[in-house]
């Protein structure tokens, strides 16, 4: 999911890095109150950790490997703000000095896993173990499910990054300038390994630690991390942030639609064709993309218009300004939420850190 | 030594047992840093670059490369990223083995459907299946690995030719907060004393195994030793904390770098913003 | 009469449940070379990070210099300057002490942090690294050091701010033969006169050389405290204490067959 320099046009990568850099603001604000704790040491192991990780191929059923990000773990032991930093951290040595995921690509892979991966991650692990106790096997469960849940929605982001780029970024012949797969295809390929291998890596590696965690650093998973009334009060503190994302990821197709490319019947055709399909199976790991795909994005393509009838046709011809003003909006969204998130009182609204 | 690639994760990489294939990426994650490093020392053109000038520089470069509509001035930006690189005395047998292969693996399986995928101009038609190659489609896969090589081949410059703790010490004087490039340096540190605990781990338990291992004894013992490097981990934090602490740490992590630039510095600084400025301008 | 460094009066401390130090009482004065010795868990780690107010007491009273070693105490920045440019801690553990990205920035941590300008900060890192003999590694990552470098960084990277005090966690753990001589000629000579060294460690050999007076801990109380060679020849005490060991060995061959006599345990496990 590390996406390579060259896959994603800069336009697309300026707002990622847009996109994250309100994020990374909060919570460089949030980390600043806590620097006198063990927090910046406690951070540098933890994304120290997180690398290391990456490289253990876990064996999975079926015969096939796969190893985890660690993102939820991160989340879960230094909170979803300090996570934030802590992911991001590991992905910019990644990048730089590994090569793993672009320059370019950084905020956009910043954003994916580092920001939407570890906060679904944390949301998910808090909705689940809610008022367990720290040794419960509830725990290692959420951690699980949240591993799972967030990476895989950070593989949809990423996929998602990837469809848009033929649909606005062709040169003179029609040819694609950046990753050539539409979104139909995109979608598919990239969740069909995520659904599967990788996510199953992060769920058994996310419970395989939080049982570590539990047997080793109980603390960690204690009053430390969650005081009993935590998990409804992040819910309902993060919850503008939720919806903020949550609306950034409806409108940024919008801004397709706007644009007034069909997306849904490029790849209907191609999806109908069987030696394109085959391909398109190869390519995802052998798993023949579902030919029913496109109909079911075009019923959303629906739901998507139906908010804004007027808002696509009339002023938007051109798609890039519809792209771009989309997301625009969209971050502008997320920067406001953040900033109200940012604004409350900053006890109430970080969650506990280890001090 | 020889798999010290740059780039693209592991996943499924080779077909070696899975506690072999662990064991080899972490040497090789080691020795890759160790070459890394010596040949940062060594000299040469980007070498002698003041830092933050190489980064900045570098950087623009790779912006260019993507920002480009052009095959030509993409070719033409492969072969800049040879000549730095030959110029700071890298050779070109390095690249191929330590980026090219990789990513061409990487990024042409990714695209190679792409050719037949992607609708357009069929120019030719594969015997047999019959299925078309359109020109849009080869243009594509080319724009896609044409970026990725080129891209990767400058980014493994800046390592190459830059001490890791002068890339701190350059985004620290370029204005990232002490506190961020404290922990980057940190982690970077902490990478390889993990990395070391992990291989040790994995090594021990190497040569305690008789039998070959099922799927299921390996993913646990696999979870195991995660488990017990999670541990030291978190023993880790709280033994660095201290010793920070026992040094005066307060809170507020303080720097000491002292770069100069020369007039040849802002020169190269100078082409390489001009280059991706010249192709965004000139585009249509 | 000689100012008092360290005043400990009945002090306990735990970890979570586990008990560490148990009512210990000691004196240690300025300029004193002190050994404490130990079994692992003993709690002589822990007795030197209280003085190094890395932790405190949970019960009872310590002072450093008078000034007593609270945790509410050092929440002020001054007390927390005044008493880290006293007090310097070496870690037994190089991959903690060592956490910055460069042998240089390693030794200019701490003079940064206690807030020296930074030319005299290059001129004190110059002066340490040559003193130290590691010139030749300043531009060096900690994890291409040998075992026997990093020691001789981490001591200078804490002597750098001329400490009155100097606490070493087990020096000598995990060193080849040569680096540990090496080391411990060192601290015989270089700390100098009237800087108060504190050693904690369990390898009996170098007690001697670098310390005068010697504490011996036990499930975190003090057992015995006088000077090192009284300490040193009560062999019934060591035996207690875990520090010494009898080793019954045969030296193959004739008549006599096997002896036993007493080993201490050098190594860290």
């Amino acid at each position: 999911m590390h996406i390579p320099d060259g896959y994603l046009s800069p336009a697309t990568c300026a707002v990622a890095f847009a996109a994250a850099a309100p994020v990374w603001y909060v919570a460089s604000r949030k980390v600043k109150a806590k620097l006198h704790t063990k927090l910046v040491p406690l951070m540098a192991v933890v994304s120290a950790f997180s690398f290391v990780v990456m490289m253990f191929n876990l064996p999975l059923p079926g015969g096939t490997t796969g190893h985890a990000v660690g993102m939820g773990l991160a989340a879960i032991v230094l909170g979803p703000w300090a996570a934030v930093l802590s992911i991001s951290t590991a992905l910019l040595i990644q990048a730089v000095f590994f090569g793993d995921g672009g320059i370019t690509a950084y905020g956009a892979n910043a954003f994916n896993m580092a920001i939407v991966g570890t906060f679904v991650s944390y949301w998910v692990y808090v909705l689940i173990a809610g008022r367990s106790a720290p040794t419960s096997p509830v725990r290692a469960v959420a951690a699980g499910i949240s591993g799972y849940v967030g990476i895989n929605v950070a593989a949809f982001f990423a996929a998602l990054e990837f469809g848009i780029q033929p649909l606005l970024f062709v040169d003179a012949t029609g040819a694609p300038l950046y990753a050539p797969y539409p979104l139909a295809i995109a979608v598919p390929a990239m969740m069909a390994g995520h659904l599967t291998i990788a996510g199953l890596a992060e769920a058994a590696i996310g419970a395989g630690l939080v049982r570590a965690l539990q047997r080793y650093e109980p603390e960690l998973l204690g009053a430390g991390t969650l005081s009993p009334s935590a998990p409804t009060r992040v819910w309902w503190q993060t919850r503008a942030l939720w919806f903020g994302l949550a609306v950034f990821m409806i409108l940024s197709p919008i801004g397709l639609i706007a644009g007034g490319t069909a997306w849904g019947e490029w790849s209907v055709e191609d999806l109908a064709d069987p030696a394109a399909r085959q391909d398109i199976a190869r390519a995802s790991g052998n798993v023949v993309p579902p030919a029913t795909v496109p109909s079911g994005l075009k019923a959303l393509d629906g739901l998507w218009n139906a908010p804004f009838p007027d808002y696509a046709p009339t002023f938007l011809d051109n798609k890039s300004v519809g792209y771009v003003l989309s997301a625009v909006m969209g971050s502008g969204l997320v920067l406001l939420v953040f900033l109200v998130v940012g604004a409350l009182p900053g006890r109430r609204a970080s969650t506990r850190l280890p001090d | 030594m020889a798999d010290q690639r740059y780039g693209i994760c592991g996943c499924g990489r080779g077909r070696r047992g899975a506690l072999d294939s662990l064991v080899l990426g972490l040497v090789n994650a080691e020795a890759y840093a160790l070459d890394a490093e010596a040949t940062a020392t060594r000299p040469g053109f980007l070498q002698s670059v003041d830092p933050r000038i190489k980064v900045l520089a570098l950087v623009a470069l790779i912006v260019a490369t993507t920002a480009t509509r052009s095959l030509v001035v993409l070719a033409a930006l492969f072969v800049a990223a040879v000549a730095l690189a030959l110029i700071s005395r890298i050779g070109p047998g390095r690249l191929a083995r330590q980026v090219w292969v990789g990513v061409l693996i990487f990024s042409g399986i990714i695209v190679l459907p792409a050719i037949f995928l992607v609708p357009g101009t069929p120019i030719v038609h594969l015997p047999v299946v019959g299925w078309a190659i359109t020109l849009q489609g080869l243009r594509s896969a080319a724009f896609v690995v044409g970026r990725a090589e080129t891209a990767a081949t400058l980014a493994l410059l800046i390592v190459l030719t830059t001490p890791w703790p002068h890339v701190l010490k350059a985004l620290a004087s370029l204005g990232v907060p002490a506190a961020a490039v404290a922990v980057l340096g940190m982690t970077y540190r902490y990478v390889f004393v993990l990395i070391e605990a992990a291989r040790h781990m994995m090594e021990a338990r190497r040569s305690r195994i008789v039998a070959p291992l099922d799927g299921r004894e390996r993913r646990r013992m696999l979870m195991t030793a995660i488990g017990m490097l999670l541990a030291k981990t978190f023993a880790l934090g709280s033994d660095v904390h201290a010793a920070m602490i026992a040094r005066g740490y307060r809170g507020e992590v303080r720097l000491l770098h002292d770069f100069h630039t020369r007039p040849p510095d802002w020169v190269f600084l100078a082409i390489a913003l001009a280059v991706p400025a010249l192709i965004l301008g000139l585009q249509p | 009469m000689t100012a008092t460094a360290f005043q400990f009066d009945d002090v306990t401390f735990a970890y979570r449940t586990q008990r560490a130090l148990e009512g210990v009482s000691l004196t240690i004065r300025s300029g004193e070379r002190v050994a404490l010795l130990g079994a692992n868990g003993s709690g002589k780690s822990t007795l030197l990070r209280m003085m190094d107010a890395l932790c405190f007491p949970a019960s009872g009273t310590a002072t450093a210099f008078a000034a007593p070693l609270t945790e509410a105490a050092f929440q002020d920045d001054a007390t927390n300057y005044a008493f880290r440019r006293r007090v310097g801690l070496v870690f037994q553990n190089p991959d903690v002490q060592l956490f910055n990205p460069t042998v240089s920035d390693e030794l200019a941590f701490g003079p940064l942090q206690l807030g020296w300008e930074k030319p005299k900060v290059r001129d004190a890192v110059d002066t340490v690294s040559a003193r130290f003999g590691i010139a030749h590694l300043k531009d060096r990552p900690p994890h291409r050091l040998s075992g026997g470098e990093k020691k001789r960084v981490a001591l200078a990277s804490v002597l750098i701010t001329e400490p009155d005090v100097l606490l070493l966690d087990e020096p000598t753990a995990a060193l080849d033969p040569a680096s540990r001589a090496n080391l411990v000629g060192f601290l015989a000579r270089e700390p100098g006169a009237g800087r108060t060294v504190v050693t904690a460690t369990h390898d009996l050999d170098i007690v001697e050389d670098i310390a005068d007076r010697a504490i011996v801990l036990a499930e975190g109380r003090v057992v015995a405290d006088g000077p090192v060679l009284a300490v040193l020849h009560d062999v019934d005490l060591l035996r207690r204490t875990h520090l010494v060991f009898e080793h019954r060995h045969s030296h193959g061959g004739p008549p006599a067959g096997s002896h036993g006599h007493m080993h201490s345990s050098r190594q860290e496990g």
